[in-house]
């Protein structure tokens, strides 16, 4: 928006030019220097508080030009000689009036004012947006970098933050890989921000570690359950007041066999049944029984077994999936998730059955997605 | 699709020869679930020797109302007090399920 100084050849930009001279001296004459501060200060005052830094730039400089009467533009390096301000106290952004042009006084005196207004709404979305990008990556640093790729396996994954969430959200999922035998996992912590993402951390890797060392999915979950007492002990000598916090997971471990088929163990903790969708339509929710993490020191944690051959599908997913607020009637089931798998039954790509069960939750829950959600997909294929 | 705005939750309190009878009623939740740990904090500090949460009329629950119904039972059984979930509701008992915690809450039905 930078405007040339020199007389244009063009008859339109001349044209234009008069406009403008005119409309401004028409501004001019209709508001004193007081009024024109006073509308400058109420509107940048607005600005604080957005945390786009964009949005703040954009407005600032639409706001600046309205005020002013002048053209006014922000750029990242003011042109060689031209009178440009200041916004924002780290790598600033520089607002020019009319190309760069010193300012006559009454104009500076209008916009002296508020340009610290606008450098404190420029520092405080720049503080926002940089806030925003730290819990980006420690949300991400929850979930694996990458799915590693399994000999006869198509895995997919799907993380569906809550809507407007500011927060670092509870769910994970993990998949680790030893030998040929994979153990797929999904979970959920009670609650969102730093303070549960510490714990999401600790079942995440306890999980994680136990997968590694070969152990089954019951062991997996028994060993979070003691280091989540653990930690509440700890807690609770301390004296301190934490907020009680409990986990869920569901925890499958594919083990290959002949012909494409893998055996399938699965525990769980508290979490929804996965579901199995077979190649001929059927399908199976896997229900062993197990309570809650963190809630008992005698806990239960049955194991079942199944078979997952080439054409089938099986499904883990947290609450979140199912458990949306919307009445019995809006409320996704195990029942409609099976049917909504089994729709695509012939198609077996994990990538586009894990994209339509989020497209699903999306659908379900339109305007209030409150939970977050994760779901993890694998299905057997030919090598 | 109804909307959620207003979530309700109603808590009555009856104690009757130290039995405390804590009839809760529509969305046990992130907003409404404090209160209902609130009640069951006053009848362990009153104390009595016996709670009821009854759930008959509970027709939503999330994660953080089961966070409240575990914190309960738990501060109500180190002060050596019964705590259990009376009449549950097709939503708690859905969710009771899915949690593992039906055997922990010891359901029980109308007395």
């Amino acid at each position: 928006l930078v405007r040339k100084r020199s007389t244009s050849d063009d008859p339109d930009v001349e044209a234009l030019q008069r406009e403008l001279t005119a409309a401004r001296a028409a501004l001019r004459q209709h508001e004193t220097v007081a009024e024109r501060r006073r509308r400058l200060e109420e509107l940048s005052e607005a600005l604080i508080g957005t945390d786009d830094p964009e949005v703040v730039y954009e407005q600032a400089a639409r706001w600046a030009t309205a005020t002013l009467g002048l053209p006014c533009s922000i750029v990242a390096t003011p042109p060689d000689g031209a009178v440009a301000f200041a916004l924002g106290s780290h790598a600033p952004s520089w607002l020019l009036v009319d190309g760069g042009r010193a300012l006559a006084e009454d104009d500076d005196a209008a916009l002296r004012p508020i340009l610290d207004r606008l450098t404190r709404a420029v520092d405080s979305a720049e503080r926002v947006a940089a806030q925003a990008r730290d819990l980006r990556t420690l949300e991400r640093s929850l979930l694996p970098d990458a799915l590693l790729s399994v000999p006869g396996l198509q895995l997919a994954s799907r993380y569906v933050p809550a809507k407007g969430a500011h927060e670092v959200g509870g769910d994970f999922y993990d998949t680790v890989r030893v030998g040929d035998v994979v153990t797929l996992i999904v979970g959920d912590v009670q609650g969102k921000g730093i303070e549960a993402a510490t714990l999401t951390s600790m079942a995440r890797h306890t999980l994680r570690a136990a997968a590694l060392d070969g152990q089954p999915p019951s062991d997996l979950l028994h060993r979070v359950n003691r280091a989540l007492l653990y930690t509440q002990e700890e807690q609770a000598s301390a004296g301190g007041h934490g907020v009680l916090r409990f986990v869920s997971a569901v925890v499958a471990r594919l083990e290959p066999g002949d012909a494409g088929r893998f055996t399938v163990t699965v525990a769980r903790a508290g979490q929804p049944p996965p579901i199995i969708v077979r190649s001929d339509g059927r399908f199976e929710t896997l229900e062993p029984r197990g309570v809650l993490l963190g809630v008992t020191d005698a806990p239960v944690y049955e194991s079942t077994t199944n078979h997952l051959d080439v054409g089938d599908t099986l499904v883990l997913y947290t609450d979140g999936v199912i458990e949306q607020r919307g009445g019995e009637h809006n409320a996704l089931s195990e029942h409609h998730l099976g049917m909504l798998v089994r729709n695509r039954r012939g198609v077996v790509d994990a990538a586009s059955i894990a994209a339509l069960i989020e497209e699903t939750v999306h659908l379900v829950a339109p305007e209030d997605i409150r939970d977050d959600v994760a779901i993890l997909v694998a299905c057997p294929v030919r090598t | 699709m109804t909307a959620p705005e207003c979530q309700e939750l109603d808590v009555d309190v009856l104690v009757v020869d130290e039995v405390a009878a804590i009839d809760v009623g529509g969305d046990l939740d992130l907003t409404t679930a404090p209160r209902l740990i609130a009640a069951v904090r006053d009848q362990v500090s009153a104390p009595v020797r016996r709670i009821e949460v009854d759930c008959r009329d509970v027709e939503f629950l999330d994660s953080a109302g089961v966070r409240a119904m575990i914190v309960g039972r738990n501060e109500a059984e180190r002060a050596g007090i019964w705590f259990g979930l009376t009449n549950p509701s097709r939503a708690v008992k859905r969710v009771l399920d899915m949690t593992g915690l039906t055997a922990l809450m010891q359901l029980e039905p109308a007395r």
